[in-house]
């Protein structure tokens, strides 16, 4: 929005407090509205009580009204239900073990075997080497897919899809490290399946983040629905659940999560509310390949919260050594903290 | 952050929902439920009727999705919101005509008291919001509808002023008399406080 900075230079307290682009500001900035508000009180210097004072009276608005009763929210999303007669509740159905009978593993031998030879028969056909997207150390990107599916790929991590990717029944992608999928629904339903460390993640038409680092595979899912397939369990994950998946153990455990706190990378910030420093010690490694050494051991428990900008591994460290109010020291290889 | 972040589904979810994904219609149900009924409860206390409201909204959403423009996700709120408040009219309207009251109209945009509203701003401490939540009581209700439409529901004055049958100019009028109000006792309050604690430290 170009307002004209004129406009404002006879506008007092009450006025700018009732001016929507102020309020813009105030209640969701934007770089543009900061530096349109910073260089008006450069040039108009007297009007800063003002601005605080404006500034002030719309950030205490601040109101709760009361909700409806979540027993009622529930009971109206049943009636929906009813009166369009088509499913809007996730089947709840938790972590369930797979069964393993003896046919069931033959069936599945014999599925192998079937699929073994067809994958040689597509072999030779196409001669198919797969396409690869990878990121180094530091460095993230975007990757469209074929079907029009969008991928940020984070630090250290890799992407790969057969050429003929659309034209498979299912759409299938092998993943390393860690991405976020936008997943695109198509005309005649094609299942995405993205293939992790130990899983597979089934899915129509969806957004989430597989990330799999440290012997852990985590599935976080923002919207939509994917269903989760380990060799021995299988669960469904409703928006703002997460799955982890214990390489070590194979076991699958599922729990509501903040989601945004592991999707924010791909917005180039993480996003911390009390996570230890050690846990931040070990994105910093999984993205920038750098050993984290604490001097001070005390320092790994510290719990760090706010937003730190992820764009170079010296603003990473900078900003670090603020929040700990710690010295942080970069060097070949290696971060440390004193 | 002062404004609430209200829930919102994204561009996808839309897509699906007008492709005929039912969980979709899920999401968006489970996104803007509270925000319609914390809407909708300020303009009718009857809770049965306004859960019907509610309820027709994601119906007439589900049968009409074929004709469902590709609104920009940030403008979602706003359509469910005209679309509550055309059936809650419809609905008052009917029942009028049954229990024979008159000027509905009225009684649609009759500001509920009992909405139990509250100012729950971490930046000042209980007693300030509870002289707060007063002060705005204290305002017209149409004052106290614009200052929530702007401030809770995070809606632009162009889209208030569609809500509310009224030109951008009174929309901004209303919020400029309710803030220059609060304001002005706000700041006395303040004087006030100084004043005792002043007092106080003879």
């Amino acid at each position: 929005m170009a307002e004209s900075q004129k406009k404002y230079e006879l506008f007092d307290a009450n006025q700018l407090a009732a001016d929507e682009f102020f309020q813009q500001w105030v209640l969701n900035p934007s770089r543009e509205a900061t530096l349109f508000w910073e260089q008006f009180l450069k040039e108009n210097p007297e009007k800063q009580t003002s601005i605080e004072e404006a500034r002030r009276l719309i950030e205490v608005l601040h109101f709760q009204l009361p909700a409806m009763a979540e027993t009622k929210v529930i009971a109206l999303k049943k009636r929906l239900e009813n009166s369009i007669r088509q499913p809007l509740f996730v089947s709840e159905t938790p972590i369930l073990p797979l069964r393993q009978s003896f046919f069931n593993r033959t069936r599945w031998m014999a599925a192998a075997a079937v699929i073994l030879m067809l994958g040689t028969i597509f072999f030779w056909q196409y001669s198919n080497r797969p396409t690869e997207y990878t990121t180094s150390f530091g460095q993230t990107r975007q990757v469209t897919l074929p079907d029009g599916s969008v991928v940020n790929l984070n630090a250290n991590s890799s992407i790969s899809f057969a050429q003929n990717f659309s034209e498979q029944p299912v759409r299938e992608v092998w993943l390393k490290g860690e991405a976020f999928f936008s997943v695109k629904h198509t005309a005649n339903h094609t299942k995405f399946r993205v293939h992790a460390e130990g899983l597979d993640v089934d899915v129509l038409g969806t957004e989430f983040n597989v990330s799999d680092r440290r012997n852990t595979t985590k599935v976080v899912l923002q919207s939509g629905k994917v269903q989760i397939k380990s060799a021995k369990q299988s669960a469904i994950l409703q928006p703002g659940e997460m799955v982890e998946f214990s390489h070590s153990t194979k076991q699958l455990a599922q729990r509501k999560v903040p989601v945004k706190r592991y999707s924010s990378w791909k917005e180039k910030v993480w996003l911390l509310d009390g996570e230890a420093m050690s846990e931040v010690a070990q994105r910093i490694e999984d993205s920038f390949g750098v050993e984290v050494v604490f001097e001070n051991p005390s320092l790994a428990n510290e719990k760090i919260s706010g937003t730190i900008p992820t764009g170079s591994l010296e603003e990473v460290n900078e900003i670090l050594s603020d929040l700990l109010k710690a010295n942080c020291v970069l060097t070949n290889h290696k971060l440390i903290i004193k | 952050m002062p404004a609430e972040q209200h829930p919102k589904i994204t561009a996808t979810a839309w897509a699906r929902l007008k492709a005929g994904d039912s969980y979709a219609l899920g999401e968006l149900y489970d996104a803007y439920v509270q925000l319609l009924y914390k809407f909708g409860k300020r303009h009718c206390q009857d809770d049965e009727l306004l859960t019907d409201a509610i309820h027709d909204v994601f119906e007439d959403i589900w049968n009409y999705r074929a004709t469902l423009s590709d609104v920009e996700t940030s403008n979602i709120q706003f359509y469910l919101f005209k679309s509550l408040k055309t059936k809650l009219l419809k609905y008052l309207n009917r029942q009028a005509r049954h229990t024979e009251l008159t000027d509905n109209q009225e009684y649609l945009h009759e500001y509920v008291e009992s909405a139990e509203l509250f100012i729950v701003s971490q930046e000042i401490d209980r007693h300030q919001q509870h002289q707060l939540t007063q002060q705005i009581a204290l305002l017209p209700k149409r004052q106290q509808e614009a200052l929530l439409f702007r401030f809770y529901d995070n809606l632009s004055y162009d889209e208030i002023a569609e809500l509310m049958s009224l030109t951008r100019h009174s929309v901004y009028n209303l919020i400029y008399k309710a803030l220059s109000q609060l304001r002005d006792n706000w700041v006395f309050d303040l004087i006030f406080l100084v004043f005792i604690v002043g007092f106080k430290n003879f």
